[in-house]
């Protein structure tokens, strides 16, 4: 590998994590509000709205069943909207973001849903708000599932934003696209590969390890 | 504090509940012609039927009644986790405030609610957070600083016995401790009404003791009332004042504890209190003949009800049945400083013929009696 093409692969990795960690920040940002308001407007939940709360699940599951390479090319429009570009990584944040939100919010929501119905109704009979509820309650004893939770959307948002890399994007999978399969340059390949399984790794143990530290049950 | 019309309760039928403890603090409920049915896929489910009754400030009140008779309806109603669907309860704290729990706003119910704490069969604590961050939920929720809520913290562990388990998370408890923390939390706004639903159900008999000598130790202290639900009987006996039983949601029988428990009234309390009251030792069963033959005697149950002014004369029972009674078989229990139980005596001294004679002289004693048959065979 020479020395330029070097400099191209660490700019490469530096992209991804970019795209990756900012797209991540923005779906923990969107994705967990909208798991609570899933759970809270659900039947018995303490915000109890049977109507919202199945549109917004149906909204969930539209976005949630478009495969993310039609989303990328669907929401072109919108991202030129809010960043003013369609190519580059922060043109590409936006898709990921919007894919990955949705993704998040259920597999949140499903933490939220096996905090014990007794500890909300213990928070009650003390006194609790319902928004006291949500965060005195719902929050903790959910964190660790919802670690856990964010850890497989920080993966597979590492995955979606290779094939993002592919309509140019920038990143790994663009360098992985251009050199590997356009140029037939192997040594390139491999080392993407090696590189995005170490990423992923990383990010799992991490996650591992922090969901195990917050988990007293 | 809504200080609602309804300050003239209804009296009830709390005369007897006789209370040593100072009440300082106990809040007194009321449950007026309270009825609360469920809408459910198969029809309606009435849980609850014209309740009426109240529980006196300080008083240990205990609910018993069989599964799904509507105990955690009722008690669910005092704090407001359930809505009467008809009726009112009406609940009044210390200072003579009165509300009437089904249309409070949702910050009067908060507030109300910082005055009744409550404690779950199954504990219901906070897996995520330690035994200190538990017992302080309560405060914090109510805007204490972490200097106060340290503070009462401190106070209330010591009271439950569990200072040293401050920093421990609830896993790491056995299920009396956990309890202990349920208690202390929902001590820790000085209610005036503790509601228990279930508490110690699922402890073990000696964990249970211990509770329940916390309960009384607590009522004792701070003259908090207690409402007690369980279907452990032995709970109730040993620390209630008064108990209501409920059946298919109604109240079927009220009273103090050594009269419903001495002399149910009910089917229903008899059921509950003694599965197997009119059952006798087998081999006994197997020597009693309904009618007397040539070498019987007469078998005399005896019961003592507890109403009975002094302890039971056995001096004055031989004497009317004669010395050579035997004793078959007796249970004798006191409850509340009452002496209550059942005494089989069978007397060879009584001719069959006499025996009915014999049986009224006894019931003037004042024993409950009656002739359930004749053994024969040597005694
Ligand atoms: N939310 C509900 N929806 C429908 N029916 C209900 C509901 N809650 C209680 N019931 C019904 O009301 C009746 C009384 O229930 P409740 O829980 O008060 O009984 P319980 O005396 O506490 O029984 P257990 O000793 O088993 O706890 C039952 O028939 C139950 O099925
Ligand atoms: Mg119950």
């Amino acid at each position: 590998m020479s020395a330029a093409l070097f400099n191209l692969f660490l700019d490469a990795i530096w992209e991804t994590l970019l795209m990756v960690g900012v797209s991540g920040l923005v779906t923990l940002a969107l994705g967990g509000p909208l798991a609570v308001v899933l759970v809270t407007t659900a039947p018995g939940g303490v915000f109890e709205a049977k109507g919202f709360n199945r549109a917004l699940g149906a909204v969930v599951n539209a976005f949630r069943s478009t495969p993310f390479i039609i989303l990328l090319v669907a929401l072109i429009p919108f991202t030129r909207l809010i960043v003013g570009t369609t190519i580059g990584i922060w043109a590409a944040i936006v898709p990921l973001s919007i894919a990955a939100i949705p993704f998040f919010a259920r597999i949140a929501e499903v933490s939220f849903r096996e905090v014990d119905r007794g500890l909300i109704e213990a928070a009650q009979a003390m006194g609790a708000s319902r928004l006291q509820i949500i965060w005195n309650v719902l929050v903790p004893e959910a964190l660790p599932g919802i670690v856990a939770g964010f850890t497989i959307t920080l993966v597979s948002l590492i995955s979606s934003s290779a094939m993002a890399g592919a309509v140019g994007a920038g990143g790994l999978g663009d360098l992985a696209i251009r050199y590997g399969y356009q140029r037939f340059e192997t040594t390139v390949m491999v080392a993407v590969i090696v590189v995005l399984i170490a990423i992923v790794m990383a990010v799992q143990m991490t996650g591992d390890y922090f969901a195990y530290r917050l988990n007293k049950r | 504090m809504t200080n609602s019309a309804a300050t003239s309760l209804p009296a009830g039928d709390a005369g007897e509940a006789a209370r040593t403890a100072p009440a300082q603090r106990g809040g007194r409920v009321t449950f007026d012609d309270v009825g609360r049915t469920f809408e459910t896929p198969d029809g309606q489910v009435c849980a609850l039927r014209e309740v009426g009754f109240t529980v006196e400030p300080g008083e240990i009140f205990g609910i018993i009644g069989r599964s799904g008779a509507g105990k955690s309806t009722l008690i669910r109603t005092v704090n407001g986790l359930e809505r009467p669907t008809s009726g009112k309860v009406l609940v009044e704290d210390a200072r003579g405030g009165v509300f009437d729990v089904g249309s409070l706003t949702v910050n009067e119910l908060t507030l109300l609610r910082r005055d009744i704490g409550m404690i779950f069969q199954h504990f219901n604590l906070l897996s995520s957070k330690t035994v200190e961050r538990n017992v302080g939920l309560p405060l914090r929720l109510a805007g204490a600083s972490r200097a106060d809520e340290a503070r009462r913290v401190t106070e209330l562990l010591a009271l439950v016995g569990l200072s040293d388990k401050r920093g421990r998370y609830p896993r790491e408890l056995s299920g009396g401790q956990k309890q202990r923390v349920g208690i202390a939390r929902a001590l820790a706004r000085d209610p005036g009404i503790l509601l228990c639903d279930e508490a110690t159900s699922a402890l073990d008999p000696e964990t249970t003791l211990s509770i329940l000598a916390l309960l009384k130790d607590i009522n004792r202290r701070l003259g908090l009332t207690i409402i007690l639900i369980t279907h452990e009987m032995e709970a109730i006996r040993q620390i209630s004042d008064r108990v209501a039983v409920i059946e298919k949601g109604r109240i079927v029988e009220i009273g103090p504890v050594w009269k419903v428990f001495g002399d149910p009234q009910q089917p229903a309390t008899r059921a509950l209190l003694t599965p197997h009251a009119n059952e006798l030792p087998d081999d006994l069963a197997g020597r009693i003949a309904p009618l007397p033959s040539s070498d019987s005697a007469p078998v005399f149950d005896i019961i003592y009800t507890g109403a009975e002014t002094g302890e039971p004369n056995l001096g004055a029972v031989f004497d009317v049945l004669g010395h050579d009674a035997r004793l078959l078989h007796g249970t004798l229990d006191r409850i509340q400083g009452h002496a209550q139980g059942r005494l089989l005596v069978a007397a060879p001294a009584v001719p069959a013929h006499e025996a009915t004679h014999v049986l009224a002289l006894l019931k003037k004693l004042p024993p409950r009696a009656e002739i359930i048959g004749y053994v024969s065979g040597s005694l």
